[in-house]
């Protein structure tokens, strides 16, 4: 018997390369990897991803406890443990660092920086407003208010610019160092981070958990008692993401495979058909998830979840193989099966194959990964099952199980049914009124919010956090861009007027920019004018005062000599390299090789349109809704994928007319196309929103039903075994995809119905469309 | 023994005696933090349930504030009123005529027949200024504690807190404060990074655990 040095040589490959990929692997679960980077400005366009990027790196933890001198000791520890694990960056739980460090610099640029309400009073020539307010700082409380001395600071300008630098975070307030809430009885201690890796990288969301987890004991140590700690960010999501759909696929994955095992131990009677079906399989998964690896540095979940779905059709070839035998059970050798099944498997395995690679061309990495693990998978499978089998399968054929003989007989029947004019038309009928209900009732789905993978209680939690701090992590935000670092800072500063209109109409609850820490240099300018004029001049206000308090000429001289001499304009560079800047440098984007840009966050958008329309008032300035834009991608690729399933249909009917002639194309094409009506319309019953990701199951469809149907339309003469290959396909892939639907991902879930529902229905269509190619024959 | 050494030795005891009865003012009082419990239950066993129980507080003041560079101290007096959850009024009478509200919505400042505002919303600070002030004032130790680091020691019938700020925070307007009274709250000093000392006098203090009434909360509302 010749040896299968083929097969040996392409296990063996395939063996050696995934030996090499799976250590390097990287599972990712960000959905936004699966789209296409919006279209523009290119530079612009890198800055959004850069800072979108950190957004999501951004973690909010609240540490709480019934004893605020416990939460705070309790914050403290947390923030040292997560500091020291490494898994975090940028660890905050202190914000007066910054405050020292505003002194020096408000100091070295006295004579160009006011705070928006004192700029507002001089130039309204209302120093005389500044005369009292300092009078009074000087002989009551009002001045113990003030982080600058008298001396240095007389009129309080120093202290106002220093106070107007603290920013709002919601409800929180300073304790000492440390940014609090108070509620219920509790108080909680605000904890800022950003994840060292990926939020979305499996990988690090292992090394997060266990860095999560010492800084929790750290904390109860510390605070000597349970202390609550609640956690806001994209990182629990998607942590929470990847453990339900790695075990899901993970059990699915044994289910279905384990099930069809059984299944071919049971119809073949040989352990060499599931241990060879099995071979086929892991070489074939082995393989895509290299090809993917190679061609993509990751593998996207979404990709992996679709690719365990070929389970069921990449046994398809092994079962094809074997139930050959029931054609001749006595004088079948493997070495004939070859003969009649190499051409439906290639011809259906091309078709898939086809069905895929129109995938491939579009500028979806997410798509292309899936079409790539199947691709490649289902040509190794096939690959294995024709190098291997033949010389590996038992020598001899066995029966038909009774059992089965007759389930045959019984789908028979079925589509014999059919076989009157009148039935047909009644069918026929029912079928259109009920595609015309569920066509009524679509519904389509891209908001990109209704598809993260998430758990209620984990929406609580991020939900309670907002609701303590008073403000929602917003993903919202706008660009100013501009040629020069001041022009960015100028519009700022246009922007931030028309914002705090819009705060006063309470379209807008807070937002923070790089502006209010570093002016323009124009507004700089003009600061400088107002208080040359009224302000250090030998008759101005500070002399005014000090005069007015007792203080000698000499130390006069000297306050205004100081204020002179702090007459250069605060620069962009100095701004970045002092710790002044710590809470607000990620705003800044700087120089984009040529255009400057710098970030607006926002708080708490309640008047959407209106924050829109300013974007469009003020030049430079973008609105930047990432999850509404993907949305709106989203919803074009449902549009342009359906189109390109209306054009693949047209090319594969074409094929067929060429193949079949017009009578038999149309009865082959029916099947498909026919289960695909009918699933969109069964979504549209049973309330399932027409999603992205559901029009590429239909396009996974088509290629299917094609393949079903053909296989039956080929092997007609012999129509007992073909049907029975088509069925155990169905049936394998029906299993498969079936458990995906009860995946708690939605969009795992309704790829898996989708597949499921249109599965059963291409084959009973199959089935019936067959029953009449053996009425013509 | 003749008269003239005995009574030297009677004014030498009476000196020892007086060196050893009287503890140096500064020395002793920062020596080591305490929490918020132990002053309770040590320095402030007979106040701090009158503390804790106060609503409204309302007496008169002398301030003092010693500025360097400055010869002489600039020094006011007027009255005062606290109340829980409304904020702290401040009236000047001398030198001039002013008033000074801060409460939870801003800090609203009249004298000379002109106002200013300044709105929470305007500077957030504010409201952490107010409760650091009012927790002086009313000595809320818990909330005291989370800005500074306590001190106390009793002086006979008068006790004596000492108040460091933890670092950086807003609480470096002043590097110290001595907060001391008997039954109630009467004097402050807070000393200053920049050497400003700042020492605050209250006299004819009352407090009780009745809420404001209408007209006395009318200068909050305004």
């Amino acid at each position: 018997m010749k040896r299968p040095w083929g097969g040996i040589a392409l296990l063996a490959l395939v063996a050696a390369v995934f030996s090499y990929v799976q250590p390097r692997l990287r599972v990712e679960t960000d959905l936004l990897d699966l789209l296409p980077r919006a279209s523009g400005d290119a530079r612009v366009g890198a800055a959004i991803d850069r800072f979108s990027t950190r957004l999501s790196r951004k973690v909010v933890f609240l540490v709480g406890s019934t004893d605020p001198g416990a939460a705070a000791g309790a914050a403290t520890a947390f923030a040292g443990a997560l500091r020291v694990s490494g898994a975090f960056d940028a660890v905050q739980h202190e914000m007066g660092a910054g405050l020292a460090a505003g002194v020096d610099l408000y100091l070295a640029h006295r004579d160009t920086l006011l705070s928006r309400r004192d700029e507002r009073l001089l130039e309204a020539h209302q120093g005389q407003q500044v005369l009292q307010a300092a009078q009074l700082a000087a002989f009551t409380p009002a001045g113990l208010l003030r982080p600058i001395d008298l001396r240095r600071d007389p009129l309080g300008f120093g202290s106002d610019w220093l106070l107007d630098q603290i920013p709002a975070i919601g409800n929180a307030r300073l304790r000492g160092t440390q940014l609090t809430v108070a509620a219920a009885g509790r108080t909680y201690v605000l904890v800022m981070a950003e994840t060292a890796g990926s939020p979305y990288s499996a990988e690090f969301q292992d090394r997060a958990e266990r860095a999560l987890a010492s800084a929790r004991n750290a904390a109860t140590q510390a605070a000597g008692a349970p202390v609550e700690i609640l956690q806001s960010g994209a990182l629990q999501h998607a942590t929470h993401a990847t453990r339900t759909s790695r075990r899901e696929v993970g059990l699915f994955g044994t289910i279905a495979t384990v099930a069809v095992l059984a299944l071919m131990l049971a119809l073949f009677r040989d352990w060499r058909a599931p241990a060879l079906g099995m071979l086929a399989l892991t070489a074939g998964a082995a393989a895509g998830i290299s090809a993917t690896y190679f061609a993509f540095g990751t593998l996207h979940l979404v990709a992996l979840v679709f690719g365990s779905s070929l389970i069921g059709v990449a046994i398809d070839y092994s079962m094809h193989f074997y139930a050959d035998q029931f054609r001749a059970p006595r004088t079948w050798k493997p070495a004939d099966a070859l003969a009649h099944v190499t051409r439906p498997i290639l011809f259906g395995a091309g078709a898939t194959m086809l069905g895929y690679a129109g995938l491939l061309l579009l500028p979806f990495p997410g798509l292309r990964q899936m079409a790539l693990i199947s691709i490649v998978g289902l040509a190794v499978a096939c690959a294995c099952v024709f190098l291997i089998f033949p010389a590996t399968a038992r020598r001899s054929g066995r029966p038909l199980p009774s059992w089965c003989a007759r389930a045959i007989d019984a789908l028979t029947g079925i589509a014999g049914v059919l076989h009157s004019t009148r039935a047909r038309l009644a069918v026929a009928f029912l079928v259109l009124a009920f595609a015309g209900f569920g066509f009524a009732r679509l519904d389509f789905a891209d908001n990109l919010r209704a598809l993260q993978m998430s758990t209620p209680a984990l929406i609580g939690q991020e939900r309670r956090v907002a609701d303590l701090l008073g403000t929602a992590g917003e993903s919202r935000f706008l660009l100013v861009s501009g040629p020069t670092a001041d022009a960015v800072l100028q519009a700022e500063e246009a922007l931030a007027d028309s914002l705090r209109a819009l705060q006063a109409r309470g379209g807008l609850t807070s937002f923070t920019a790089v502006s209010r820490a570093l002016p323009s240099v124009q507004r700089q300018r003009v600061v400088r004018g107002l208080l040359d004029a009224q302000v250090y001049r030998p008759d101005g206000l500070v002399p005014t005062f000090m005069q007015g308090l007792g203080f000698d000429e000499a130390t006069i001289a000297a306050e205004i000599d100081a204020a002179r001499r702090a007459r250069a304009p605060l620069t962009p560079a100095e701004w970045l390299a002092s710790p002044a800047s710590t809470a607000l440098r990620d705003l800044w984007l700087g120089d984009l090789k040529g255009a400057y840009a710098s970030v607006v966050t926002l708080g708490g958008i309640h008047d959407v349109a209106a924050v829109r329309a300013l974007a469009g008032k003020i030049p430079g300035v973008h609105f930047v809704d990432r999850v509404g834009d993907i949305s709106a991608v989203l919803a074009h690729y449902r549009r342009t994928v359906l189109q390109l399933l209306g054009l693949a249909y047209a090319l594969i009917l074409a094929a067929l007319l060429w193949r079949y002639g017009p009578r038999d194309a149309c009865r082959l094409i029916a099947a498909p196309l026919g289960a695909t009506l009918l699933t969109i319309a069964a979504l549209g019953v049973a309330h399932v929103p027409i999603t992205l990701f559901v029009v590429l199951g239909l396009l996974l469809l088509l290629a299917l039903g094609v393949d079903y149907a053909v296989f039956l339309r080929e092997a007609a003469r012999d129509h007992r075994t073909a049907l029975l290959s088509v069925s155990l396909s169905a049936v394998t892939t029906m299993l498969s995809c079936g458990l995906l639907a009860f995946s708690s991902t939605p969009l795992i879930a309704s790829i898996g119905l989708t597949l499921a529902v249109g599965i059963g229905l291409c084959w009973l269509l199959a089935l019936v469309g067959a029953g009449n190619f053996k009425g013509n024959t | 023994m003749s008269r003239a050494r005995k009574r030297g030795a009677v004014v030498l005891a009476v000196l020892l005696g007086v060196l050893v009865a009287a503890p140096a003012p500064a020395e002793g009082l920062f020596d080591r933090p305490l929490k918020p419990r132990q002053l309770v239950d040590t320095v402030l066993a007979d106040v701090a349930a009158t503390f804790s129980t106060t609503q409204v507080l309302n007496g008169k003041f002398v301030q003092r504030r010693q500025i360097s560079g400055l010869p002489r101290p600039l020094t006011s007096s007027g009255d005062f009123l606290l109340a829980r959850g409304e904020g702290i009024l401040w009236r000047t009478s001398t030198p001039f005529t002013s008033e000074f509200v801060l409460s939870p919505r801003g800090m609203t400042l009249r004298s000379g027949g002109t106002e200013q505002r300044v709105t929470e919303a305007e500077q957030p600070a504010l409201r952490t200024a107010l409760e650091m002030l009012f927790a002086m004032f009313s000595m809320d130790l818990d909330r005291l504690d989370a800005n500074f680091e306590l001190h106390g020691r009793s002086l006979g019938a008068r006790w004596e807190i000492g108040l460091r700020p933890r670092t950086g925070g807003l609480s470096q307007a002043f590097s110290e404060a001595i907060v001391s009274g008997s039954k109630q709250v009467d004097r402050i000093v807070l000393t200053g990074a920049a050497g400003d000392r700042t020492e605050i006098e209250f006299s004819d203090v009352v407090a009780r655990s009745a809420p404001l009434d209408a007209a006395e909360a009318e200068p909050f509302r305004r």
